[in-house]
């Protein structure tokens, strides 16, 4: 028998998990046979409630954080063997798993290697608006620089409320845009070192750089950016556009448009755009580009 | 009917009249304490007896560990001990086994004793306490040496790991196939940990957590309590496995005549708010939890918290330097749900109990206890910080200026600071470790616990810890932070009355009180300190009624 894929979803207190989990259960398409662990912590056992009511098929199971001076009593297992045990009644082809607000990604990814049950990629949450204040935190700051660390997959949340938002750390190329987390795009875990799974093999990321040929009017640049598939992880580049000379930058959903003084700046010889993407991906996203962006941008 | 026991001597830590000869009972309440010949006025008229068992004993208040888990006690106290540290049981004292030869010589007597009854399958056997440290690697190979019929279950002492034999692991159904190399299962060694320990545990769950069991476990954990002289205990996370189940057991085995101690329930706060409950509405079922209180069960306005992690496995969360091998702590809640949940607590009068280990840990429950005392001051509020790992001298004044008390787990100190010093923390933390000193220095609320199963459920052990500051190595570890001998017993006594809430009841000897003692052979105050963890507990008294430890 095959494994049953586990997916989790990460993130410190605030970030968005449970809103996430309610999207994708209704949504227009969410998977089938899907079993939800929801972390049960005192008032956010609130929200397990509101997924339930929210979706009715779906099975959900509230988690504890088990025994604390031990692991007696330990419940993750016992609700995977729980689902286990119920096969015969709820065929259970997937699993979603809510991460408490304090876990290391890691450490509950190895978890995971479950008879029975396999890992899939973790994606973590990152709460845009209070990130630089969270990862200062005498308190949570080391915790939460090391969810991002250890994430396959990061997803920033609350983008309206930080539109310059910038991720610490070196993981800014796994920021992804509205992704569909069950795609097959996130079967494998990006990095081998966040699990202890030898069989798994990562992404790369690929990059190409666009050299601008026309200027943009800064609505279309606008439109044209939101139209990026969520494989794209990053763009960033200078924009001649109609309002003048802009330096873009796009990470998860944020993008920003700085209109660069030409006085002040050394202005480049010719605006261009550089899309860091998955490497998987290659063909769609350049495939994408070609159609969306060839009235401006050249293409080798 | 009266009864007037003359002692060698009684402790009554009772600072007004520290020392007396006589104690006299009527209906398990002290009508006074002090001389005979001033006790005449009761006597008057009345029908009284004096009872001379008591003659040459030397009478304390009866002892009380205000914080340990009956639950785990019970999951644990069937199983065989094999450890590195003395473990003094009412069936018997384990001594130390600090050899690989030991630990398989053990084992073979343990399997060689077991009478199978002529049942067809051999019984199996659940060994505790094994430590690589001092124990070697332990692998399956090992334990089918032993035997390769008996199903024999080998857990390591932090609870963490296990380890079986091939009998073991078909008795519980463990399918090979099933396993593949990335679980935390290594499967031919037979080792199973992390989440790998829970689907051991999920397969093993008939031997170790059957209600039958469970009811034994707790069996064996009233005569535990009752032989390390306790007549009052903590549970200090009621709803540790579940907490419907849990409290209706204990509420059958730990209530009746028979039953020579009271217990302070503490709930776990996070079983209050499971079941989609709003806080408010956890608060309400915790205030309600009153109604179940029977005369030796009780409930209080008492909430358990957590903050960092587990002092065993070093997860405590400690302020910089942090770890040496740069590894960090866990928080077992965020930090704004723990500071939410002690609000919710504070505002509605409780006395909230947080588990603490490291300096960052402590950080945190002390800062969520000054925002507290902003927002809405309270006196004998009671917030206690329990087992107080790692602190620092700053923040044992904050603690003192906020109103705070200290239950300590010392045995930390004994067990763990060579550890800790040479792998974990450095020497300086790591003798400091247990800094009880500086809290009586500070004027206080100091109460010592075991968390039983973490120490041995014996407050003379526990005070002798406290005492000497002597480690595993036999290392005196920071004798500036020991206690006298007057400060350990208040701390085993009246101090951890104080810590639930029943210092108006026990924790002393005194006109007015129930009549708990713990009666012992020697005089803890002026005995060789060394001495203190081996003084022989003769019986206790519950409220009047004399419960020898020899009848067990
Ligand atoms: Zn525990
Ligand atoms: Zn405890």
């Amino acid at each position: 028998m095959i494994d049953i894929p586990i997916t989790i979803i990460g993130g410190y207190l605030g970030a968005g998990k449970t809103s996430l989990i309610n999207s994708i259960l209704t949504g227009d398409s969410p998977p089938a046979n899907l079993a939800v662990l929801v972390n049960d912590f005192g008032d956010i056992n609130l929200d397990a409630k509101w997924i339930k009511e929210q979706s009715p098929d779906g099975k959900i199971i509230g988690l504890t954080n088990g025994c604390v001076c031990c692991t007696i009593g330990e419940d993750l297992s016992e609700a995977l063997e729980t689902l286990r045990a119920q096969l015969g009644e709820f065929p259970i082809e997937h699993v979603l798993l809510e991460a408490s607000g304090v876990a290391s990604p890691k450490k509950l990814q190895r978890q995971c290697s479950y008879p029975g049950y396999s890992p899939r990629a973790t994606f973590v949450l990152v709460d845009a608006a209070n990130h630089d204040k969270q990862c200062q935190d005498k308190f949570v700051g080391y915790l939460v620089k090391q969810q991002v660390d250890e994430a396959d997959y990061l997803i920033a949340s609350k983008l309206d409320l930080a539109p310059t938002f910038t991720l610490h750390g070196d993981n800014i190329g796994k920021v992804l845009h509205k992704p569909n987390i069950f795609s097959p795009d996130y079967d494998q875990q990006d990095t081998a070192e966040t699990t202890a799974n030898p069989h798994s093999h990562g992404h790369g990321f690929a990059s190409c750089t666009l050299p601008q040929i026309a200027q943009v009017n800064i609505n279309h640049l606008r439109a044209l950016c939101d139209a990026l598939p969520s494989t794209v992880h990053r763009v960033k580049g200078y924009v001649e556009t109609d309002q003048g000379l802009q330096l873009l930058q796009r990470v998860g959903d944020a993008l920003t448009l700085e209109k660069v003084e030409q006085q002040t700046a050394t202005p480049p010889e010719q605006g261009h755009l550089v899309f860091i993407y998955i490497d998987q991906q290659e063909h769609a996203v350049r495939q994408h580009l070609q159609q969306n962006l060839k009235q401006h941008w050249r293409f080798a | 009917m009266l009864t007037l026991y003359p002692a060698r001597s009684i402790i009554t830590m009772n600072d007004s009249m520290p020392r007396a000869s006589a104690v006299l009972v009527r209906d398990g309440i002290i009508l006074e304490v002090g001389e005979r010949e001033n006790m005449q006025p009761w006597l008057e008229g009345q029908e009284y007896q004096v009872d001379e068992q008591f003659a040459d004993k030397v009478i304390c208040p009866g002892f009380i560990d205000p914080h340990l888990h009956p639950s785990m006690a019970a999951v644990l106290l069937p199983m065989e001990f094999i450890t590195a540290m003395r473990w003094k049981l009412p069936w018997g004292t384990v001594e130390p086994t600090t050899t690989k030869d030991g630990f398989d010589e053990r084992m073979q007597t343990l399997h060689a004793g077991k009478n199978d009854g002529g049942a067809d399958e051999p019984e199996p056997l659940f060994i505790w306490g094994f430590h690589q440290l001092w124990h070697g690697p332990m692998s399956k190979a090992r334990v089918n040496a032993i035997s390769t019929t008996r199903p024999i279950v080998v857990w390591h002492r932090s609870f963490h790991e296990l380890y079986m034999n091939d009998a073991a692991m078909a008795m519980a159904g463990v399918n090979i196939d099933d396993i593949k190399p990335s679980d935390q299962i290594d499967i031919d060694n037979g080792h199973f940990f992390e989440n790998g320990l829970g689907y051991a545990i999920q397969h093993l769950n008939p031997w170790i957590l059957a209600p039958d069991v469970y009811a034994a476990g707790l069996e064996r954990l009233k005569k535990v309590v009752h032989h390390g002289g306790h007549t009052t205990i903590g549970d200090l996370a009621t709803g540790l496995f579940d907490f419907e189940t849990e409290a209706t057991t204990l509420a059958q085995l730990l209530e009746g005549n028979e039953v020579p101690f009271r217990t302070r329930l503490v709930a776990h706060s996070a079983r209050m708010s499971g079941g989609g409950r709003t806080l408010e509405q956890a608060v309400e079922k915790a205030e309600g939890l009153v109604e179940r209180n029977s005369h030796r069960l009780h409930f209080g306005k008492h909430i358990k918290m957590f903050s960092d992690g587990a002092f065993f496995s070093a997860l405590a969360q400690l302020q910089a330097p942090g770890y040496i091998d740069e590894h960090h702590g866990e928080w077992l809640m965020p930090p704004e749900i723990l500071e939410k949940n002690i609000r919710a607590y504070w505002h509605a009068g409780f006395q909230i109990h947080v588990h603490v280990t490291g300096d960052l840990g402590l950080e945190l429950a002390i800062d969520v206890l000054e925002k507290m005392q902003f927002e809405r001051p309270r006196f004998n509020h009671g917030y206690t910080f329990e087992h107080f790992g790692i602190s620092t001298p700053e923040q044992i004044k904050r603690i003192k200026v906020l109103g705070g008390q200290v239950s300590a787990n010392a045995y930390y100190l004994h067990e763990l600071s060579d550890m800790y010093a040479k792998d974990a923390v450095g020497y300086e933390r790591a003798s400091q470790m247990a800094r009880l000193g500086t809290c009586f220095r500070e004027g206080i609320n100091t109460t010592l616990h075991s968390d039983f199963t973490m120490a041995p459920a014996e407050p003379l052990n526990s005070a002798w810890v406290a005492v000497n500051r002597i480690n595993s190595e036999g290392d005196v570890m920071c004798p500036e932070e020991c206690l006298t001998q007057q400060q350990a017993l208040q701390a085993i006594t009246i101090n951890a009355a104080h810590v639930m809430g029943m210092a108006d009841i026990t924790g002393s000897i005194r006109s007015g009180k129930r009549a708990d003692f713990t009666i012992l052979d020697e005089d803890p105050l002026t005995c060789d300190p060394m001495d203190l963890r081996d003084i022989n507990i003769y019986a206790t008294v519950f409220e009047g009624k004399v419960f020898p430890t020899t009848t067990l």
